[in-house]
């Protein structure tokens, strides 16, 4: 599975209250750490507190969905949306209101990961 | 592997790993190793010269005409390693034989038959044999057979391929000893590479690997340590402790086990209950945690389904490469994708706050505040590393 690029961020049906939230749907781990450290803190406390709730049913839909054939890209987007959730919760959890992340999160540079694959 | 012991029973304070390890002594360590230069340059030739090293995994090449470099400054050499047509993995010095140019430039890739050279395009194919040369006519009498690129002795062991510089070296089963047995139950055949991150940090190799092999550390550090690891054994007093402690030779262990006071909180408490921990084909001799430090620089260490391979590549005495894979099963569905994604979150963010105290500590002991510095018993692994260099490089040689 590769996702260089999504041509939609669209999400699937039943989802759609978290649609507003797509600016976080962004398939590049480096690309969402730099948007985890720039935003304010307030943001980025909003954006955890309205997926939380959403976390549980967003992991039972993912559940159903299997990776030997080609992910939907809402699936996709959703699965995107939810590894951003993952990803901000510490920082919200443990360093808000004084910062998003540890400060050295920027220096942990990502040569592989399963969404994207080797990036050279 | 051996049986799983009893932990001895976790107190407070006390000496049961120096106990049982007795050779290990109590006394200082020095600071040496740690900052010198003079210590390192002996350190390359002595010691990255001359024993078995991890490269990479399986998972780094899978496929044949897959290939991959790994820098190894301390030995002052590139390793290519290849996938053969016949399914074997073969490592070559990253040189051509024409002029003794790099011969790959990438960090990796994939190729058909032939790997070949940026500056006069010979070509090598996957076994490393010199397959064809431009404008050959114009050469005095080279013989191909004879120009092949320069192999060096290459060991795979349960998908951890392993190279060294020394052609005398023993086999690699002898040097890995009783951890070869030590980790037969370990399914690493069934494991799935999920993430692979790169660090540099203004640090002495050593300094980052003792940094991860220890315990004490963990409710001080930082705010995600002190969070995500009170899942581990603690002591009423809130110290996290191990539950294992041996010697493989050169090599060591340490785990731990579950902390039944710990409780999920926010994210951890909707998604941790949906897909608990399992142990990911590997039963762990600590319970939940257990850190196998390969000497000199790889570390296997696993929690729940996450298996995490660490190398500390030295590229100066004050300088480190961090290499860092995330193994689990392979993930089936997208669910198992986000929770391979939510456990490498919490790794990095714990990462992320080893990171400046590595470069600190560096800073620190760099600055020869004293010739020693002192370690507990919960930092016992540490002790055995530091013995163990000390058999290739005595700290006397270069202490003032």
């Amino acid at each position: 599975m590769s996702a260089k690029a999504l041509s939609s961020k669209k999400l699937p049906a039943g989802f759609g209250e978290l649609q507003v939230w797509e600016n976080w749907i962004e398939p590049d781990e480096m690309k969402r750490a730099e948007r985890q450290v720039s935003v304010s803190v307030g943001d980025l406390g909003d954006f955890y507190r309205a997926l939380l709730p959403h976390a549980g049913d967003i992991y039972d839909y993912l559940a159903e969905v299997p990776l030997d054939q080609d992910m939907k890209e809402e699936d996709l987007s959703l699965l995107l949306l939810a590894v951003a959730l993952a990803e901000v919760a510490d920082g919200v959890e443990f360093y808000a209101p004084a910062a998003n992340a540890p400060e050295a999160l920027p220096r942990m540079v990502p040569l592989h990961d399963s969404v994207l694959g080797w990036r050279h | 592997m051996t049986a799983i012991q009893d932990p001895p029973e976790i107190q407070e304070s006390s000496h049961r790993w120096s106990e049982r390890y007795p050779e290990l002594g109590k006394e200082p360590l020095s600071v040496e190793p740690l900052v010198n230069e003079k210590y390192y340059e002996l350190e390359k030739e002595r010691m990255w010269r001359k024993v078995w090293l991890n490269v990479g995994t399986v998972h780094h090449c899978p496929k044949p005409g897959d290939y991959f470099v790994q820098p190894i400054k301390a030995c002052n050499a590139e390793v290519l390693v290849m996938h053969g047509k016949d399914g074997k993995v073969r490592a070559f010095h990253n040189v051509c034989t024409h002029r003794g140019n790099k011969l790959i430039w990438d960090d990796r890739g994939s190729t058909k038959n032939y790997v070949s050279c940026s500056f006069h395009g010979w070509a090598f194919d996957l076994e490393g044999k010199l397959k064809s040369v431009l404008d050959e006519g114009s050469f005095y009498d080279i013989d191909r057979s004879c120009l092949g690129l320069t192999e060096l002795k290459t060991q795979v062991w349960r998908g951890f391929i392993f190279v060294t510089f020394n052609p005398d070296v023993e086999p690699l089963e002898d040097y890995l000893g009783p951890l070869v047995a030590e980790m037969e139950d370990r399914n690493f055949e069934g494991l799935h590479l999920n993430f692979r991150y790169e660090i540099r940090e203004d640090t002495n190799w050593k300094i980052a690997a003792d940094a991860q092999n220890e315990m004490y550390h963990v409710p001080v550090l930082g705010p995600v340590h002190s969070g995500i690891g009170f899942l581990y054994t603690h002591t009423p007093n809130g110290l996290a402790k191990t539950t294992v402690f041996e010697r493989f030779g050169k090599h060591t262990l340490w785990g731990t086990g579950f902390n039944p006071e710990y409780v999920d909180k926010g994210l951890n408490a909707v998604l941790i209950p949906k897909a608990p921990l399992g142990d990911g084909g590997m039963p762990k001799r600590g319970g939940v945690f257990d850190y196998y430090h390969l000497f000199p620089n790889t570390v296997i260490a696993m929690l729940g389904d996450v298996t995490l391979v660490y190398n500390f590549w030295p590229e100066a005495v004050d300088h480190t490469v961090w290499k860092i894979d995330a193994y689990s099963p392979k993930p089936k569905t997208a669910a198992d994708l986000l929770m391979a994604h939510f456990w490498r979150g919490k790794l990095r963010d714990i990462i992320s706050e080893d990171i400046a105290g590595h470069e600190a500590q560096h800073v620190g002991l760099a600055s020869r505040f004293r010739p020693t510095f002192v370690v507990q018993d919960e930092e016992i692994a540490i002790r055995a590393f530091h013995k163990t260099m000390y058999t290739y490089v005595d700290p006397k040689e270069v202490e003032a």
